[in-house]
């Protein structure tokens, strides 16, 4: 899977070195957590690398995002848009879901393979055109699934309620159906606000566990804090599980599903083991097979 | 995947959503309604026989954006290409006449409208003395002064061993032989205004500048233009 640089200082080492190209991230959170900022510099890291880029505003404020693009010292912002590298649409939920379920398989057709990068900000009100909870997912599963054909994609999503609670219907959908989801935690304290992004998942990749602190500075935009985290590299469990397997398995299990699992753990580094015995795992590879 | 990896996904994806339809919209898509591209328009008609390089240098923006502008502004018809030289310039269509094209290249030449200049507030200077006014070799007056007798914007006159350059009326006569197309040039843009839904509405109009405002929708915008090139080209 090939990663792209997000474009948010601090979160490609979160995220093993970025996005996954052609997969859908969604970033959900509350009214001042910085979504939009973090979606504008996605879609700039990528015209940046001379992808085209694409911003799809739901909430009918394209002036306001341009000019807090300037303010956050995004000037190029107009060079793109005169040079139509970047196309600024505004859409309202009941269009953006029509052209979905109407015209979104043409286009796609049309243009496919087009490495654009996406952004729809937010979600939301896709969600709210659309009454029926089945038919919502099956909106949002085929936007997501279909716009990933066409470039890699960021939908942010509406936190409302208490903060960190993510199991209401509109969060969950999308949630469940994107590839990777970001969560930035958002509380206002007195006087400081308390900024935390938390990576929920990451398909296909390794990722951070951990709460980061971020702060959103003028000019640089979301910077994230890596805190503890770091990657492990070292592979002593799984080298001792391939010796094991060699060894105390041996004839147990057929040699098709030795080999098998000899190369699945070439991938794996100790941090996929934390806190699992490996002569747990040995005994339940030899439970598994014995009997054949 | 017909058009894989083709440029344009934004704006197909724009014209999908939202039909084309809503007026607004396709006033801002309207070739002349992007202030750049005004902009840039202005610059054709002040200077008309420039090249990529002048356009962009002139009005601070890299060349792949001016080419990119200028193709547009070519495709609605705004401005016509023609090759002098060897080179492409650019001129607003319908301005000057293209047996002019290589004239305005040249005069669109820093180097070439140094010279000319000098000649004019100064008659009757050697090769040796021009070089030495405006600091450059031999060679590059000689080359430049040979191409200006051919234009018949100066003329020489032998004195003794030395040569000696003299303004000729080789631009003033183009000025004037330009004289009824600028006129025309004036009812044609307007013309092309109107069929372009830009509601145009003359606010000033002198000898050498038109200036026009424009319309489309909710937005407006005012365009300054000049249109006496055989002047401006010296500016």
């Amino acid at each position: 899977m090939k990663k792209i640089k997000s474009g948010i200082y601090g979160l490609n080492p979160l995220l093993d070195g970025g996005i996954n190209e052609n997969s859908t991230t969604v970033v959900i959170g509350a009214s001042g957590a910085g979504k939009t900022t973090f979606a504008t510099q996605f879609v700039r890291r990528g015209l940046e690398s001379g992808q085209e880029g694409i911003f799809v505003s739901l909430d009918e404020n394209k002036d306001e995002i341009i000019r807090e693009a300037i303010e956050m010292g995004w000037r190029e912002i107009l060079d793109y848009l005169d040079n139509e590298k970047l196309v600024f649409i505004d859409a309202s939920g009941k269009e953006f879901s029509r052209f979905i379920k109407k015209e979104l398989p043409s286009f796609v057709a049309d243009w496919g393979g087009s490495n654009a990068r996406i952004s729809i900000d937010p979600l939301t009100p896709v969600m709210w055109a659309v009454q029926d909870q089945y038919e919502r997912r099956d909106l949002i599963g085929f936007l997501l699934k279909q716009a990933r054909k066409v470039g890699t994609v960021l939908c942010t999503l509406e936190e409302h309620g208490s903060s960190g609670d993510l199991s209401g219907p509109e969060t969950i959908i999308p949630m469940y159906l994107a590839d990777c989801v970001v969560h930035l935690r958002y509380r206002p304290v007195d006087g400081a606000a308390s900024r935390t992004l938390k990576i929920v998942k990451s398909r296909s990749s390794k990722h951070s566990d951990l709460s980061h602190p971020y702060r959103i500075v003028k000019g640089l935009g979301l910077i994230v804090e890596r805190g503890n985290y770091k990657r492990v590299e070292t592979k002593e469990i799984p080298d001792k599980l391939r010796e094991d397997i060699r060894k105390i398995v041996g004839n147990k299990v057929p040699p098709h599903v030795r080999a098998r699992l000899s190369r699945a753990l070439k991938e794996l580094t100790d941090d996929d083991f934390e806190g699992i015995k490996t002569s747990e795992i040995i005994e339940d590879i030899i439970e598994e097979y014995e009997e054949e | 995947m017909r058009r894989s990896r083709s440029k344009g996904v934004g704006k197909a994806l724009e014209r999908v959503l939202l039909g084309g339809e809503d007026e607004e919209r396709a006033g801002l898509e309207s070739v002349l309604m992007s202030p750049v591209r005004q902009r840039l328009f202005a610059f054709m008609c002040r200077y008309p026989g420039s090249q990529l390089k002048t356009v962009s240098a002139g009005n601070d923006i890299s060349q792949s954006t001016a080419a990119w502008h200028l193709r547009q502004l070519m495709d609605a018809g705004y401005i016509s290409q023609w090759n002098v030289r060897k080179k492409v310039t650019y001129s607003p269509t319908g301005l000057v006449d293209k047996e002019d094209a290589e004239l305005l290249e040249l005069l669109n030449n820093e180097a070439a409208k140094v010279l000319f200049l000098t000649i004019l507030s100064q008659p009757g200077l050697s090769q040796r003395e021009l070089a030495k006014i405006l600091g450059t070799s031999d060679q590059s007056i000689q080359r430049l002064v040979k191409r200006m007798e051919g234009l018949d914007l100066i003329s020489r006159t032998t004195d003794g061993r030395f040569v000696r350059y003299f303004p000729s009326d080789g631009l003033k006569r183009a000025r004037d032989r330009n004289y009824k197309r600028e006129k025309e040039f004036r009812k044609d843009i307007l013309r092309k205004l109107e069929t372009d839904g830009l509601e145009p509405k003359i606010v000033r109009q002198s000898d050498a500048e038109l200036m026009v405002e424009i319309h489309r929708s909710r937005f407006k915008s005012v365009l300054e233009l000049s249109v006496d090139p055989f002047r401006t080209v010296l500016e």
